[in-house]
Parts: structure tokens; C-alpha cells; sequence
């Protein structure tokens, strides 16, 4: 599904990324993780032609998606989140969810303005209704994001990713701030939206949350691959313990 | 799809027709139209600021662009005065467009510049290029908009012109305001890098929102250009810039409402303060502070807030 081949990234003097390389599989969650500036979101940017790489390439679905503009990426399946919510305070969840689905369709301006094109929009409603549905969000769809609750914006998030049918879905720290029933619904969902087929690399600190989805598990820090594998393997890993607990000798 | 809202636009018909059955002095009619004339602008800013987050201090030289480019092709080549607004509104676009696609890649402080820049080039163009526009003395001997047998000659007659004009712009700005398209708009004023993740392409679609409001803005401009029949490069200066900011922030931006309301309060201001009229711009800035410090969301937007707590 998607192949990143010796990725390099540096900004200034800094090198963000370097030599990574590592293939996802075809199904399932795979998880990136590693400590704070281990550069798992700078490769989140490179994927979703946020950053362009000073070299290596990145493969999805077989086709080089290195260098596309976002818009594109978006465009040829890969959809995202990320750690800021990016919800306007001044419109309802509702509306907020038309996000997900505008890109892709391109309605025209006149055509949106004069209301034709009628099957469309009922269209639009219909997967809009289904999404908030899909995240539990239903009751709170016509409320504005000031007045509901961080956890239940969260969720909203992941519904406004899911809405366009992407391929591969990339979630940035979905788990961040959210208590333990929180997190098991959004376990849950996430698995859900797995088993309709669409593959999903998440970047999480939380282990507990990736131990009970993960299938595949990649490690970074300070830019480079560390290890990758299941999270068992990942987790005795003795280079992953030391970046997260310090050398022993230290 | 949200409903359209009917009740301002019937709000505005019947004080329309009010002014223009029961109101005979040709001197206030001669305010309202020219109250319908900045309404019209600070909308057209409104939709810029409020909802795409453009910051455009050079509204100014657009609608000076329209007034000159009708002024001129009417009065020197004989052209339907009726035919020179879609022309100005085209000139207009395209210099938008073109001046648009680099200055939109700015935001903020260094945006507001950038337009500024812009509105002081075409300003110092329309004083220097004498030789079309008459520079600083002006631009004389328009003549009136003729449509058919009628000779918009007289206040009445173009404040009825005027109205309908409105009434078509605010019914459009509705079907706008009520429509997925304002979403869109927000969504790249609230997070640009967020809208390019889901597909959209902002800087392409800020741009025509620029051009587009920039042509609207000149087609209003060859409409002022035949109600005055006289213009020079004073009544386009940075100033009327400025004012339209005003007029759109105290009215409330991202509200349709927000620029009707803010051109009606602040452009009754020079008219109720004649006598102090070197004082203006400090009516104005103070005005602007209240609004910026005690009403977020403009009067337009107190105004709905108010309304939905009673509700």
C-alpha cells in the first residue's frame, strides 16, 4: 500500500529525516511511533506532500506520490488528521463535515449557489448524515464546536477523514486527551473503519491504545528507523527501549 | 442546505420602496443611493475579510478602476453606458487576477501591504495619467444611463435604478450566504494547510474570490461613475479604503448583513457630522476600537447572538 524508500528531510541544519525507509502492509493499522521529535509527523507531511524530501521517494498504490501537492494526495486516496483540531468555531458540525466531501466533487460555484443539481446534494446530506452517525456525533451535528465536548470533537475528526472514502487513512495523535472510554470507542471505530477495507498508519503515543490496534509498528527517532514489526517485537526491541527509557549505562 | 432568509431582503424592499414612494428630498434621496452605493462595496469587502480571511486595503482603486474604465469608454467612444459596466467589471478582474495570484500568497500584516501597495499604484495612475483621466481635476461631462425611453437623469429615477440593482446583489449574496460555497470559503480562512488535506486548491480559489469581488466592486464603480457624472482620483483614495474596512468590520464580518449595516451607520456619519468633517477618521477608528474591543462579530453579529438567546 505505501512504500517510503530512504526519505530525507532536513530543515536548516536539521536533519528531520533521514534513510527512512520501510513498506506498510496492504491491510490493517500499522502505528509510527517514537519519542517527542522523533520526526513522525514531519513523515505524515512528507506522505501528505505537506514537505517535499531533499530525497527518497514515496510509493502508494505502486504510483511515486513524491513531490504531489496535498490536494493531490488527497485526491489519489490518502486522507488525514491532524494533532490540532481544525473544526470553525463558528459553524455546526454539520456543516464542518462538508470538509470531507468537498474536495473530491468539486461542485461549481454557480451550480452551488443556485441550488441545482438537486441529486447531489441529497447525496451530500445522506453521506454527511451517515458520517456523524458513523462517529456518534449525531446528536451534537447542529451544535457549533464551542459547545461540545473535546472527546466528541476528536471522534468528529476521524468522521471528517472517513467521509471521503480515502484508501489509507493517516491519524495524527487521535488518542490525545481523550479518557479511557474515549479511547475504547475510538479503538472501536478505528477497527471499524479497518474492516471496511481502508488501510490506516496512525502516529499515537499512547502504547496501550496501539498495542490493542497495531498490526505493524514502526519505531523512529531522532529521524531514523529504528525498528519495525509487531508491537511485540517492536516493544523488546533494545534500541526502542533505549530511546524511550535511556541507555543503561548511562 | 440552510433556508434562505427572506426577512432582510424584504426588510430592505419595503425601506426601498418607502424611501423611494413617500421621501420627495432629492438631497436625501441622494444619501440612500449612495448608501446603497458603499453597501454594495463593504459587502464585497465583507465576503473578501469575513469569509475568505483576505484582508484587502485597496478596494478603493477597484472601484475607481470601474468608474474611470465607464467614464471613459462612454464618454470618449460613445459606448452604452449600460455595455461599459460588464467591460469595467472584466478590467477589473483581470487586473485583480493578475495582481492577485503573487500578493495572495501573503497573509496578515503583510497581505493588508501588499493591497495598500496596489491601491497607491493604481491611485498615483489615475492622478498621473491625466491625459485619460483627467487627473487630479477630474473626470467631467459623463453623461446619464439611458434604458430605453427612460433617462436616469434625476435623483428619483436613479435611486429606483440603484435599489433594483441592490435588491438583485443582496438576493445573490443570500443564495451565497445560505449556500456550501460560503463553508468553503470559511474553511480556507480558518486553515488553509487543513483545506489543501481534503482536496481543495485555496490559493486558486482565493484568487477568483479577489477577482470576482474586485469586478463586483467596479461594476459598481461605472454605476457611481453615472450618478455623479464627474469623478477624480480623491473620492478612490486609500481613505474610502479605509472606510470600507470600517464600514464592513463595525457592520459584523463574515455576516451579509454585517456590510449593509455598517455602510448605512458609517456612511450617515459624514452626513450627520458635516461640521466636523476633519474629525472623521477619528469617529471612524473610535467607532472601529468599540466594535473591535465590545462586539466581536460586528453589530450584525451582537445582533444575531441577542436574537438566538431569546429565542
Amino acid at each position: 500500500m505505501l512504500d517510503i524508500n530512504n526519505i530525507g528531510v532536513s530543515f536548516g541544519g536539521v536533519h528531520a529525516l533521514s534513510n527512512v525507509t520501510f513498506t506498510m502492509p496492504d491491510k490493517g493499522i500499522s502505528a509510527l511511533i517514537g519519542p517527542n521529535g522523533a520526526g513522525k509527523t514531519t513523515l505524515f507531511n512528507v506522505i501528505t506532500g505537506f514537505v517535499t524530501p531533499k530525497e527518497g521517494s514515496v510509493k502508494f498504490g505502486g504510483e511515486n506520490i513524491t513531490g504531489c501537492r496535498s490536494e493531490q494526495v488527497f485526491l489519489k486516496g490518502v486522507s488525514r488528521t491532524f494533532q490540532n483540531l481544525n473544526i470553525i468555531p463558528e459553524l455546526t458540525l454539520r456543516e464542518n463535515m462538508y470538509l470531507g466531501f468537498i474536495g473530491k466533487e468539486k461542485p461549481s460555484a454557480l451550480a452551488t449557489m443556485m441550488r441545482v443539481n438537486r441529486g447531489y446534494w441529497k447525496e451530500t446530506t445522506n453521506r454527511i448524515n451517515e458520517c456523524l452517525d458513523f462517529v456518534n456525533v449525531t446528536e451534537y451535528a447542529d451544535m457549533t464546536p464551542g459547545s461540545v465536548p473535546y472527546g466528541v470533537l476528536k471522534n468528529f475528526e476521524l468522521g471528517r477523514a472517513f467521509m471521503s472514502n480515502p484508501k489509507l487513512l493517516l491519524l495524527d495523535e487521535p488518542a490525545a486527551g481523550l479518557n479511557l472510554a474515549e479511547k475504547e470507542n475510538l479503538a472501536d471505530m478505528v477497527r471499524k473503519i479497518q474492516s471496511m477495507g481502508i488501510c490506516i498508519l496512525m502516529v499515537e503515543h499512547d502504547m496501550q491504545f496501539i498495542s490493542s490496534l497495531a498490526d505493524f509498528v514502526v519505531c523512529l527517532n531522532f529521524g531514523q528507523v529504528i525498528a519495525t514489526g509487531t508491537y511485540a517485537q517492536v516493544r523488546e526491541n533494545k534500541e526502542v527501549l533505549k530511546a524511550y527509557l535511556g541507555d543503561e549505562d548511562a | 442546505m440552510k433556508r434562505l432568509n427572506f426577512s432582510f431582503i424584504i426588510l430592505m424592499a419595503c425601506v426601498l420602496g418607502y424611501i423611494g414612494t413617500q421621501v420627495s428630498n432629492e438631497y436625501y434621496i441622494g444619501v440612500a443611493t449612495l448608501l446603497l452605493i458603499h453597501a454594495v462595496n463593504a459587502t464585497a469587502l465583507n465576503i473578501l475579510l469575513g469569509y475568505t480571511g483576505i484582508i484587502s486595503i485597496g478596494q478603493a482603486a477597484f472601484f475607481g478602476l470601474g468608474a474611470y474604465v465607464a467614464a471613459v469608454l462612454s464618454t470618449n467612444y460613445g459606448i452604452n453606458p449600460l455595455l461599459t459596466m460588464p467591460v469595467a467589471a472584466a478590467a477589473a478582474f483581470v487586473v485583480a487576477y493578475v495582481v492577485g495570484s503573487p500578493i495572495l500568497k501573503l497573509h496578515g500584516n503583510y497581505l493588508a501591504m501588499a493591497t495598500l501597495g496596489m491601491g497607491m499604484i493604481l491611485y498615483i495612475f489615475m492622478n498621473e495619467m491625466d491625459f485619460i483621466t483627467g487627473g487630479p481635476s477630474g473626470f467631467v461631462g459623463i453623461g446619464d444611463i439611458i434604458i430605453g425611453k427612460f433617462d436616469l437623469a434625476d435623483e428619483k429615477s436613479f435611486f429606483v435604478f440603484m435599489s433594483i440593482v441592490f435588491m438583485v446583489f443582496l438576493f445573490i449574496c443570500e443564495l451565497f450566504d445560505k449556500s456550501f460555497l460560503h463553508n468553503k470559503l470559511k474553511f480556507i480562512k480558518n486553515s488553509e494547510s487543513a483545506c489543501r488535506s481534503y482536496g481543495i486548491t485555496p490559493a486558486r480559489t482565493k484568487v477568483m474570490v479577489f477577482a470576482s469581488m474586485a469586478a463586483l466592486t467596479a461594476f459598481n464603480g461605472a454605476i457611481f461613475t453615472f450618478y455623479t457624472h464627474f469623478i477624480s482620483p480623491v473620492s478612490f483614495s486609500f481613505k474610502y479604503s479605509v472606510e470600507l474596512l470600517a464600514m464592513a468590520t463595525v457592520g459584523g464580518l463574515g455576516y451579509i448583513t454585517g456590510g449593509v449595516i455598517g455602510a448605512v451607520l458609517l456612511g450617515l456619519v459624514p452626513e450627520i457630522f458635516s461640521a466636523f468633517e476633519e474629525y472623521e477618521m477619528i469617529i471612524y477608528g473610535g467607532l472601529l476600537a468599540v466594535v473591535i474591543m465590545f462586539l466581536p462579530g460586528g453589530i450584525a453579529g451582537t445582533l444575531k447572538r441577542l436574537v438566538k438567546r431569546n429565542a
